[in-house]
Order: structure tokens, then sequence, then C-alpha cells
């Protein structure tokens, strides 16, 4: 046994306050931080390819990773107190928002290898001539249909999807054949899908320089008074069993109880493993039949550089392994889209059966059909998104009409953007 | 001067890991975030100073007056509920029952708990349409509903969340009610007091300053409440804004909306309506709290 004296306490104490404050302030350097946001297999998927950056040679590396909402109020606060990571994940939702604050890098110096990524993906975060963010995948919007339950019920599917009156009319059709059930889910408080009705409707969503709302107060209002009308006829569900599908694994469609599932064409794959039989992927509902320029193809989720970044070189030498690393491209399949590239794609779809090469091809059979991509997102999206679902989550409860509602949205984007 | 100093130097050494964090981590914070409150701050530029602008959007906002209503609703509902449960729960516990420690031991483990995620998580699965409650109601044949989204009930399962953590002021009740001596409520009893009679008029008033401690901190506690408001509706205080408390709406402007600046002066406001509360509550605690030294002063 040794006696503690005061001596070895002092000692212990001197190598304890040596121990805390060395990583702080060591000769060497700190790891490259990265960070994103998406579900559990886009971690899983994410930290095998860090690992085999690693492995490869890459530098010392530390990651961190959030569901997307969170994601923001961290990189917000990580942000404004100059530590943000060095390398993240950044949705078009938010991007302007880093972007015209100088929260982001300009790639544009420091030769990334973007010869083999599609041109408009590449340059999904161009501003003013400046490059803020490469696009991880080129994404549209999709429609997933159940199509052995529609089958089941007595219907058909048709290859270019339906119009919205047609498919109004199947999905009052299917709830009325399939007890318990409903044919669509209630979609009004999506303001993505809402910018597809928006551009079929002859505008975009915003004006060009993202300083208003390019839409029509009448759009809005026929968009919340459409969902309306579904959940009035039974064939959407009313608003308190839509309150409770938060979660994918609470959605409709996983539950069983309704056919089909709206998002972006990557989710399919977030869907798949809960649904039985296979999720065909479909444009979405149109104005007129087989005019898909209401959809678009963009890059919207991009890997940035923080502007507060010590090592951006290390930073856009991760960012070239994760876009064109063959083992890199196949750990992440589509998990965050369908790969910008050619090879990429082609890499992945090699499993011809799989949820991911069904995606690609809905993305491949799309191209050349769909309209003009818009311009990034306005500063300001963010609340936009948020406070577009919430009143058509009132609309739903029958807090407000959907006349009511479409003016108060129209209010509040007056009041958030071209700020 | 100096010799002042170096005796008391050793105290403020000893003093010194408190004061930078008094300092550093509260005082300086604060007076940064009164200086926010002033200012257009959007987190990632620099603060612009606005005056009063901020201030005086609060109150044209009609979320910010909504969020208001239901964090009134709240307070106003669930600390006198919870207040009482305490007081019941504690005087039945204080007649003398076997195992009183175990009891008091269980009652106390839900305030320990219950502004944790986990349990705003199984609150969750309690009052979904599929959950506990209404697996038990079906038992009876009745037809139960969303508990949580549905905009009528919503706030009432946060309220029935905050009753079910009586058991901090019920520990505080319960010490107090042993410190009320026998010989008074046997006095009482020899003069033919009745069991509500001895309640009413010899032990609650003199466990009023017991009451009134329990009640300061209950409606301070009610006002700041957030994790399971944040937990339960996933942040976004729904549905249909039912469930939008003050600090939840704070946390979007600040953190999702990017308004650092109106954020902060929410929070001056808030720190407002609570110190106005509590002032009030030491005004008309006078008229009602006894503190057993009046006899002695008349």
């Amino acid at each position: 046994m040794t006696r503690l004296t005061r001596r070895t306490l002092l000692g212990l104490g001197a190598a304890t306050a040596a121990a805390t404050v060395l990583p702080g302030c060591s000769g060497g350097k700190s790891p490259l931080r990265v960070s994103w946001y998406g579900p559990d297999p886009v971690t899983k998927a994410l930290n095998t390819a860090l690992a085999a950056w690693k492995s490869s040679g890459g530098v010392e590396y530390s990651a961190e990773s959030a569901p997307f909402d969170d994601y923001w109020d961290k990189l917000a606060t990580q942000t404004s107190g100059n530590n943000a990571p060095d390398v993240l994940r950044m949705s078009m939702s938010y991007f302007s928002d880093y972007a015209g604050r100088s929260a982001l890098k300009d790639l544009g110096s420091l030769g990334i290898d973007t010869s083999g990524i599609d041109a408009d993906v590449a340059s999904s975060g161009m501003v003013d001539g400046k490059n803020y963010g490469i696009g991880q995948s080129s994404i549209s919007y999709a429609m997933y249909v159940d199509e052995a339950a529609v089958k089941h019920a007595g219907g058909t599917v048709p290859a270019q999807g339906w119009t919205w009156d047609a498919f109004a009319e199947f999905a009052r059709d299917y709830s009325g054949s399939v007890q318990g059930s409903f044919g669509s889910s209630d979609q009004a408080g999506n303001f993505q899908l809402f910018e597809v009705f928006a551009r079929q409707h002859g505008t975009e969503l915003f004006s060009d320089d993202g300083g208003k709302l390019a839409t029509s107060k009448d759009t809005v209002r026929e968009w919340f008074q459409y969902w309306a009308d579904l959940r009035n006829a039974k064939a959407a569900p009313p608003q308190n069993v839509s309150a409770e599908t938060t979660a994918i694994e609470k959605s409709l469609v996983a539950k069983g109880k309704a056919p089909l599932q709206f998002g972006w064409v990557q989710q399919v794959t977030f869907y798949q493993p809960l649904v039985k039989s296979p999720l065909a992927v479909l444009p979405v509902p149109q104005d007129k039949a087989g005019d898909l320029k209401g959809q678009f193809i963009k890059g919207l989720d991009l890997w940035s550089i923080s502007a507060a970044s010590k090592h951006p070189e290390d930073a856009a030498k991760l960012i070239g392994f994760l876009l064109n690393d063959e083992k890199a491209i196949k750990t992440i399949g589509i998990l965050l889209g369908v790969p910008p590239s050619k090879k990429a794609r082609d890499l992945v779809s090699a499993d011809a059966g799989s949820a991911g090469a069904r995606a690609i091809k809905y993305v491949e059979d799309l191209a050349g059909k769909v309209g003009p991509s818009p311009k990034p997102w306005p500063k300001g999206y963010g609340e936009l998104l948020t406070g577009f679902g919430r009143i058509a989550e009132n609309i739903g409860f029958g807090k407000t009409k959907p006349d009511a509602g479409a003016q108060e949205f129209v209010d509040l984007a007056g009041k958030t953007l071209g700020q | 001067m100096i010799a002042r100093l170096r005796q008391s130097l050793p105290a403020y050494l000893f003093l010194l890991p408190w004061l930078i964090g008094v300092l550093g981590l509260t005082i300086g914070p604060m007076l940064l975030s009164l200086y926010y409150s002033f200012t257009d701050y959007a987190l990632l530029n620099t603060p612009e100073w606005t005056g009063l602008h901020n201030y005086t959007a609060l109150f044209q906002d009609s979320r910010y007056l909504h969020s208001l209503r239901v964090t009134f609703i709240y307070v106003g509902v669930s600390v006198p509920l919870e207040m009482t449960f305490a007081l019941a729960v504690a005087v039945l516990l204080n007649r003398g029952l076997k195992g009183l420690a175990v009891y008091r031991a269980l009652y106390y483990v839900p305030s320990l708990l219950g502004g944790s995620v986990a349990i705003a998580l199984l609150w969750q699965q309690i009052f979904g349409s599929d959950g506990l409650l209404n697996q038990f109601l079906g038992l009876f044949g009745i037809q139960g509903h969303g508990w949580i989204s549905e905009p009528g009930t919503a706030l009432w399962t946060l309220i029935v969340l905050r009753v079910w953590q009586f058991g901090a002021p019920m520990v505080i009740f319960l010490a107090g009610l042993r410190q009320i001596p026998d010989d008074v409520l046997e006095a009482a009893e020899v003069d033919g007091a009745g069991r509500w009679q001895r309640f009413w008029r010899v032990t609650l008033p003199l466990l009023s300053p017991v009451v009134f401690f329990n009640l300061v901190l209950q409606i301070i506690g009610a006002f700041q409440a957030f994790t399971p408001a944040f937990v339960i509706s996933g942040g976004k205080g729904g549905p249909s804004d039912s469930t939008l408390f003050y600090t939840l709406y704070l946390y979007q402007q600040a953190f999702g909306n990017f308004r650092m600046g109106y954020a902060a002066a929410m929070a001056w406001v808030l720190l407002l309506i609570i110190a106005v509360f509590t002032g009030l509550n030491f005004v008309l605690g006078r008229t009602w709290v006894f503190y057993g030294d009046e006899g002695v002063r008349r």
C-alpha cells in the first residue's frame, strides 16, 4: 500500500490538469469533424464510408449525426459559437440561410473532383459565382405505391401516375372498398409536394430573387381545398390520425392502412423494409395526364465546408472521396439520394430488384420530361416549411378554413421572405 | 487596504471556481441576452441594434399571444391540482402508516423522472391512439381517441404529467406536517374540534409557510416547463399549436427560425412575468401565511 502524501497528491493534481488541458491546445491537429442528418441507415452507411476513408490513408476524423430537425438546432448553435464541423451535410431548406450569412466556404479553389458528376448537381450550391456546396445526389419528388394492395382492391396503377382528379377518384374508391383504409395519406401540409402543384399551375413557388412568393393565394387555397375534400370524403384520414403518423414506421403505408406514400425518391428505401410487397416508384399526380413539367430534378442535399474550418484541404479531400470512391459509393447506395454520377449509378443499380434500383430508374426516366430546376430555396424556407404544415393542420382540425389558411400562409411568406 | 486584501485573498481563491461559474455562465450570458433582446440577431450574423422593436413585435404576434394563453392555462390548472394532490397524499401518509419510508420514496420517484425525455416518450405510448389508456378503456367497451393527437386533449395529457410529479411538494408537505406539534392538535380535540375543523383551523394555518414555499416554486417551475411539450409534440407544440408552451415557442424562434434577438426578448418578458407572479405571491402571502410569531409581536 502506498500512502498518499501531499507531494503525490500535488503530482496527481498537476497530471490531471495537464491531461485535461492538453487535448485542447496540443500541437497536433484536431480531427476533421464530419456532421450529417438522416435516419439510422444513413448514419450506419456514412460511418462505414468514413472508416474506408481512414483506411485508405485519410486523416483522423470524428463523426456527428442527428435526425433532420435536431440537426439544424445543433448546427445553428455550433455555427454561431464558431464551432461548426468541418464537413457538413447541408440541405437546400437551410442552404440560403447559411450561404447568405457567410457561414460556408467557397469550394471553388479547393480542387474537388466533380468531373464525373452531373453538371446541375455539381452546381446546385452556386450563388453569385461561388460554390458553397456540392450536390450529393439528384433527387425528385415521387410517389411510392404498393401495387399489390391496389390490385387486391381491384384497382390499377397507371404507369405515369394519376392526374389530380383521377387520383382523388382512386383514393375515394380505394377507401370505399378496403375497410379501415384510406386511399392516400393526407398531404395537405406537405410543402414540398405543394411546390410541384404550384409549378403545375404555371409559376414557380418563389420569385427568382427569393424575396417573394410567386405562386398565388388562389393556388394555395385550391391545394388546401383539394385535401379538405379528400378528408371529407374519407379518402384521406382525419387530422387526428395524420397527427400520429410522425415517423416512417408510423406511416399509414407501413401500417398497411394506405397503399401509397409521397416523398423524395430515395426515401422509398426507408419505407420498403416496412412494406411486404415491392413499392413502385411513380411520378406525383399531374394537372394534365403525362405532363411532368411540375416536377424537377435537383441536388437538394449538399456537402459543404464551414467557413470556420481550419483544415479545408482535408475536408475537400473527404468530400471528393465520398463522391468518387467506389467503396464509398457502394456503401452509401441511394441513402442520400440517387447518386450524381453515371459511374455511381451503374455501381449501385447492379442489384436490379432493389428499391434503390427502382429509384434510380425513376430518376433516369424522368430526366428530360421534368421542368427546369428552381433556384435554391430562399432564406426563411425552413420557417415556411413548418408554417405550411401548421396551417394545414389547423384546417384539418377545423380551426380555420382553406381560404383563411391560404391568406395566413401568404402573410407568413410576406413576413418571412426577403429579410 | 493591501493587508485586508491579503487577508481575504484565500477566501476569494476558494470562491474562484464558483465566481467564474456565476460570472461566466450565468451573469455574463444574461447580460448578453439582454443586449440581444434589443437587436436583430440571426445567430450567424453580427447583431444589429433595433431598439424596442422585438418587444413591440411580440404583442402583434398572434402565435406569441397564443403561447402565452397555453402557458397560463397550463400553470393555472396544473399547479393547484398538483398542490392539492400533494397535500392530500402527504396528509394520508402522515397518519402513521406502516412502511412510510417506502411509500414516500415510491411517490417521490416520479418527481425525479418526470422532467426526463424517457417519461415524455412513455407518455406518448400511454396516451397514443393505440396506447395503454385506450386499451384499458377498451376493456370497458369505451372507444378512446388519440389523446395526444387531438388538440382538445393534448394539453391535458401534459397537465396530468405534471400532476403525476406531485412527489417533490408532497415530501416537503410531509416534513411540514411532521413539524406541527401534537399538543396543539390534541388541545383542539379536547376543545371539541372535529377532524375537518382541526385540519382547516389548525393544521393548514400552521402549514401555510410550507404551502407558500411550494406554491412559489411550483408556479415558477410550471412557467418554465419545456421538455415534456418538446418531446411529446416532436418540438412543434402541436397538434394545431395546442401545446405551444412559451418556452417552446421561444426555442423555435431562436433555433428554428434564426431569431435570437426576438427569443431573447421573449426570455426577458418571461422573467418579468415570473417576477410579477412571485411578487404577487409574496404580497398576497401576507394575508394568509402564518409564521407563528405574529402573536408574539402583538
